[in-house]
């Protein structure tokens, strides 16, 4: 297709801002995405100059990094699986089961925490709740030969940390299925659960795709929850990567291991591209129905929503309870007196921690925000050479263990001609380009459902790409842009596996403190420091979420008011 | 302004199609559209008047020809360029966006002053007949009323073209007959060469100067509602614009045809022998009473009163024809399976080969 | 928008800009913070030079200094075990430098060139959760045999050898208990790891749980088992009869620091006898290695009759590499 590729690149020519922005995303995609990968590469495969596969060969060869991968697997399977129905229940419940506001704010709170919270909250909960001596299975349902470690307590960790994601993906989508169409369908005859079956399912499985794909990627990388309760009888792989370089100063085995790891991770992807994209689902048109509230959900089947919904966010809420109170005494569970000693700690000797994580977050989370409704604007409206090329890019560094990002980052910034290493832009680099593949993935998934007319429309109108764009396309989809910003901030607070490589003495991470602080078994100050993260994530969504009731963005924005929550 | 004229050199599009490869879904199209001349492209769906339209938008890019607007070659120009005011089917009302905002759109894009845009934005309101609207919300608004507003969206600016792409497929019956002239009426009022899409052959003819007819990516005639109506140069043609009967004509003579056995004096411009395909509209041929008449009969098969006209369906010899009387007022009505005398006017018969 | 464009080159100037605290001190301490915090506050107080630290485990810390070799960060690797920095001489990361304490120190507390000079001794430990051994009914472990019982059955915590300084010298201290017969010692160890519920990361990792309950007890540094002790959790410290290992904290000077001098006073003064009497001030828990120091009493009183015998450096460094690969292919899959 010569004679169309020559067309596209004639017309991209043509358009100053799409030209414009275009170049700008490659420059940055490439160096703070391809130039970090290559250096990767050459420590993985260049020996002595030479070309080599040995390493990779005789690790594919060693049964316990085999054992390792296949549970990689069976984990981000299990965790996209659970993950994606458990936001679901959420996503139904918030938008069908007729809940106050009030109440949907509650809930919506609940859901985010594990979201807005430190690595390890989760995992210390879990260790401290069903351990033979834990607070659920030993103190209050008597069994004592439990274990806290292994398969079942890494998935449910990382299905309670990973499943808001799925949760922000599939609401906005359900919110957007024209309520009409169900009533249209429920007034032909069809039982409730029927229009269900036929009409809300299919009409989210890109979204379902998104949330799977999204969360299997999460788990395949996630190397902190696994570090603490997979214990040694369930190895996966983002720890062994990680154990091989903190651990046997193997720089070269680790990063074979990761790039073993994406793989599967690459093949998620194709797989979700060459499914969702042959559904193209249009609800979002200019003609718009009149919303009325759903009778497509039964009452009893609306109480059992909330129900389940309630037990799961009890349960998160509980597991925070405990931070809480860990924070509040001198030592947990020896010395259960009243202190506020932690508080003190952090906000004197941690103060600069906290200082400089504030500043990276409020940088980074604007900037995250436009890169992912652009990039996903861009791949979802724009036909342009190197489009897929652009789309696998801007997946990379999501897909790679955060570990191997952190060490490709410092490789390839350390020395120049770009030393970066020592800054706070590094670390902002490497939040952006690490967690805006959720705002690109919300964005593509919004664009799907907007029709294109509106866009030709405004571009009859005469207004040029760039100005479509901003008057149009982003008004469209902000709740794409706020659940990316978002996503960037509270992964700016609370992110640590690529970023504990890159803290320097200038800018350190309140994560990087908890860490340390786990390490030092000082539990107080950590739990201090975890509960400070959470509460000022929630104000700053909570913010967000109200920024967004202002913007009059009826059709689309109508489903984003509580969107965040908080 | 002065309105502008539109011109398609040799323009086609193609698409890739996963199973059947590359189709086009425009061929080798020329057309030209007079200064403020309302020219309808009319088809069936998937025969490439969209996809036409839409190059004129610059929607779409074409793989050859050129486009002329104004005389100037826009083949490659951007759609924002062109100054062009498109009329979705959908609509396509920016959903975030008040009415007024709406309509005001192309003119903040122009930087305009508010109080010009104002003007403008509330002339044309009133001209659509939405004078008080303005604050309404799109989702508030009935179809009807949102088309209105796309339509004064798709006018303010004044562009040099308006393009409407099925605009009134969504919309009720009555409401379509009533939008439609209103749309008509604009048009001639503000003059703009346009250029509109449709399927529905009966608001093609209402509302077109001309009308092109496109079957399988390609334009098969173009002329008036009544050229293409009485002079169809094909049988896609012939079918398409209201109701026909195709017959096969046995020529006699210079001036002679018989059709199915009943002679009419009627000079196909054929030798003797050959055999002519005509195309007889139902309203040109006249049924009569069998006892007045001679030669063969034909027979009444099925019978609609509509109040103004009557139609029926009448067998003759190999031939089912389809009849349209308008002068039943003065005689009573053919029974089914009575037999009946066919008579065909000469001057309303059209020979297709 | 040109004043826009300003604010944004001077924020991007600033958020890019390395450490540019030229005339301070930048180390990475593997101390805990609450260890190292007061002794730099300290040197701070006598020298006048500001101290810009950050806190590490030992492997990210030794990894991060590798990654940074052509253009170094810090001027002092602060504390850790001495095999961590017998890896970083492999890599050619330090400069050496001989302290004026250098020749007080006892052989195995320096290397030969003074790539890294000890500040502290660290001793392993048998730390147990006291009700759990009141339970059932068990005495304190004095027997490295003691940790076979299956009453500890998936109980045990200790940390893995791939990241923790603490197991690898809690193995090679197996292997000396056992003349260093490696399939002797090897047998033992997995014979061990039924009961080990969960190899930690860090060192320290297991006692929280150990102190909570959560698992009867583990192997851990005392320094990590008198912290566990301090904070009110009811854990009892034992040695085993046949001995256990200790292993020296080291500090050294980085090749290529920005600022050497500071750096050189920084070992200076941690070698020296003011820095190491601190310790027990501040309650921290190392034995000092200068012999000018006198141990805290109270620490004195709990190493009393111990057995405890240094790591053989030459013999660990030549064989860690080996032995904890065939710890992680023979012991961790073993249950």
């Amino acid at each position: 297709m010569a004679t169309a590729s020559s067309a596209s690149w004639r017309r991209v020519a043509s358009d100053p801002a799409l030209l414009g922005a275009i170049v700008v995303l490659w420059l940055m995609l490439g160096l703070f995405v391809l130039f970090p990968m290559a250096h990767l590469l050459e420590r993985a495969f260049v020996d002595e100059g030479r070309l080599s596969f040995e390493p990779l060969l005789s690790s594919l060869a060693d049964p316990s990094h085999q054992a390792a991968f296949i549970n990689s697997l069976i984990l981000a399977a299990s965790v996209g699986v659970l993950g994606t129905a458990l936001g679901f229940l959420f996503a139904l419940t918030a938008v069908r089961a007729g809940l106050s506001r009030h109440w949907l704010t509650l809930l919506d709170a609940a859901a985010l925490l594990p979201l807005v919270s430190p690595p390890f909250t989760t995992s210390i909960s879990i260790i401290f709740s069903f351990g033979p001596k834990g607070l659920i299975t030993h103190d209050l349902l008597g069994l004592t030969n439990v274990s806290a470690y292994g398969f079942w307590s890494t998935t449910l960790a990382e299905t309670l940390t990973y499943f808001p994601i799925a949760y922000l993906t599939l609401r906005p989508i359900l919110a957007a299925i024209d309520p009409n169409l169900e009533e249209m369908a429920f007034s032909l005859g069809g039982s409730r659960w029927r229009i269900f079956r036929t009409v809300t399912l299919p009409l989210c499985v890109p979204g379902f795709a998104n949330a799977f794909l999204l969360l299997f990627a999460a788990s395949l990388a996630d190397f902190a929850t696994p570090l603490i309760l997979a214990g040694n009888a369930f190895p996966v792989l983002p720890t062994q990567a990680y154990l091989q370089i903190t651990g046997l100063f193997d720089f070269k085995g680790g990063a074979v291991l990761s790039l073993i790891l994406l793989v599967p991770a690459a093949a998620v992807f194709l797989l979700q591209r060459y499914w969702v994209g042959r559904r193209t689902y249009v609800t979002v048109t200019g003609k718009v129905g009149q919303r009325s509230r759903s009778r497509a959900i039964a009452p009893w089947a609306g109480a059992a929503l909330i129900v389940a919904c309630v037990a799961v966010a009890a349960l998160i809420v509980y597991f925070y309870a405990l931070l809480v109170v860990a924070s509040l005494v001198t030592a947990f569970g020896a010395n259960n007196s009243f202190t506020w000693h932690h508080y003190h700690v952090i906000f004197t000797e941690g103060l600069p921690a906290i200082r400089d994580t504030l500043i990276i977050a409020a940088i980074g989370m604007p900037l995250g925000g436009l890169y992912g409704v652009l990039v996903g604007y861009l791949i979802a409206r724009r036909n342009f050479p190197g489009r897929r090329l652009m789309e696998l890019a801007a997946m990379i560094n999501y897909a790679l263990p955060g570990t191997i990002v952190g060490i490709a980052y410092l490789i390839a910034f350390n020395d120049p001609p770009v030393a970066l290493t020592g800054g706070a832009l590094i670390i902002i680099a490497c939040y952006v380009f690490r967690y805006s593949p959720t705002g690109i993935r919300a964005t593509v998934a919004l664009l799907q459902q907007i029709d294109r007319s509106i866009e030709e429309a405004s571009s009859s109108l005469g207004a040029g790409s760039g100005e479509t764009f901003r008057r149009v396309t982003l008004p469209l989809i902000a709740p794409a842009f706020f659940a990316g910003l978002g996503v960037v901030f509270i992964r700016s607070m609370t992110a640590i596996s690529a970023t504990i490589f890159l803290v320097s003495i200038s800018w350190t991470l309140i994560t990087v403190r908890i860490l340390e602080n786990m390490t030092e078994m000082a539990l107080g100050p950590a739990a201090a420091f975890s509960v400070f993260v959470i509460v000022v994530v929630f104000v700053v969504v909570a913010g967000l979420s109200a920024v967004l009731a202002r913007l009059r963005t009826p059709a689309a924005g109508a489903a984003a008011r509580s969107f965040l929550g908080g | 302004m002065a309105p502008v004229s539109i011109r398609l050199d040799g323009v086609s599009k193609r698409f890739d199609h996963t199973v059947k490869g590359e189709v086009y879904a425009v061929r080798d199209v020329s057309l030209a559209v007079a200064e403020g001349e309302l020219l309808t492209l009319l088809g069936p769906s998937g025969c490439g008047k969209s996809t036409t339209l839409r190059m004129i938008a610059g929607f779409e890019e074409p793989d050859a020809g050129t486009i002329l607007i104004g005389g100037k070659d826009v083949t490659h120009v951007l759609p924002n360029r062109r100054g062009i005011g498109f009329v979705f089917q959908n609509y396509a009302l920016f959903p975030h966006l008040s009415v007024f905002e709406n309509v005001a759109y192309a003119l903040r894009v122009q930087r305009r002053d508010e109080a010009s845009i104002a003007r403008a934005v509330e002339g044309v309101l009133e001209l659509v007949g939405l004078t008080h609207y303005g604050r309404q919300q799109s989702h508030q608004l009935s179809g009807g009323e949102q088309q209105r507003v796309a339509l004064a969206r798709a006018v303010v600016f004044e562009p040099q073209v308006l393009l409407f792409d099925e605009p009134l497929s969504n919309l009720d019956a009555k409401l379509r007959v009533e939008m439609r002239g209103q749309i008509r009426a604009l048009q001639k009022r503000i003059g703009t060469t346009t250029v509109y899409v449709t399927h529905d052959q009966e608001e093609a003819m209402a509302i077109s100067d001309r009308i092109a007819v496109m079957d399988k990516g390609s334009v098969v005639q173009e002329g008036t509602a009544q050229e293409l109506y009485y002079r169809p140069r094909t049988e896609f043609v012939a079918n398409f614009i209201g109701r026909t009967n195709l017959v096969d004509g046995h020529v006699v003579s210079a001036g002679d045809v018989e059709i199915e056995g009943v002679r009419v004096a009627f000079s196909s411009g054929l030798a003797a022998g050959e055999r002519a395909r005509l195309v007889v509209r139902p309203e040109m041929i006249e049924l009569r009473a069998a006892a007045v008449c001679d030669g063969p009969h034909g027979r009444i098969v099925q019978r609609t009163f509509l109040g103004e006209k009557t139609d029926y369906v009448v067998a003759l010899g190999a031939a089912t024809l389809q009849v349209a009387a308008s002068d039943q007022y003065r005689r009573p009505l053919f029974e089914i399976d009575q037999p009946v005398g066919v008579y065909f006017h000469a001057d309303g018969i059209h020979v297709l080969r | 928008m040109k004043l826009l464009r300003g604010v944004a080159l001077v924020l991007a100037g600033w958020l890019a800009a390395a450490a540019a605290h030229a005339a301070d001190l930048n180390v990475y301490t593997i101390w805990p913070e609450n260890y190292a915090r007061p002794m730099f506050q300290e040197f701070e107080k006598q020298t006048g030079i500001k101290v810009n630290f950050l806190r590490f485990s030992s492997g990210e810390a030794l990894t991060r200094v590798i990654a940074e070799k052509n253009n170094p960060r810090i001027d002092v690797l602060f504390g850790g075990p001495v095999e961590t920095f017998a890896a970083g001489i492999k890599e050619g990361i330090f400069e050496p430098y001989k302290s004026p304490s250098f020749a007080k120190l006892p052989a195995r507390f320096k290397h030969a060139d003074g790539q890294w000079t000890a500040i502290a001794d660290d001793p392993l430990v048998f730390m147990t959760n006291a009700a759990f051994l009141k339970t059932n009914n068990l005495k304190p472990p004095a027997s490295w045999d003691d940790l076979l019982n299956p009453a500890y059955k998936n109980s045990l915590q200790m940390a893995d050898a791939r990241t923790s300084g603490t197991a690898v010298t809690r193995i090679f201290s197996v292997l000396e208990v056992n003349d260093r017969n490696e399939d002797k010692a090897f047998a033992y160890l997995k014979k061990l790891r039924p009961n080990v519920q969960v190899y930690t990361k860090s060192g320290g990792g297991g006692t929280l749980p150990t102190g909570l309950g959560q698992a009867a007890g583990g192997i851990f540094f005392i320094v990590d088992a008198l912290e566990t002790k301090a904070k009110g959790y009811d854990v009892v410290i034992s040695f085993p009869k046949e001995g256990i290992g200790t292993s020296a904290e080291a500090i050294a000077l980085i090749k290529g620091a920005k600022n050497p001098e500071a750096g050189k006073k920084l070992i200076d003064f941690a070698t020296s006898a003011a820095m190491q009497s601190k310790l027990s001030e501040f309650k921290v828990n190392f034995v000092p290695a200068n012999p000018d120091v006198k141990t805290d009493p109270a620490l004195a009183e709990v190493l009393k009759g111990a057995k405890i015998f240094p790591i053989d450096d030459e013999y660990a460094g030549a064989n860690r590499k080996r032995i904890i690969d065939r710890w992680v292919k023979e012991v961790l899959p073993a249950q």
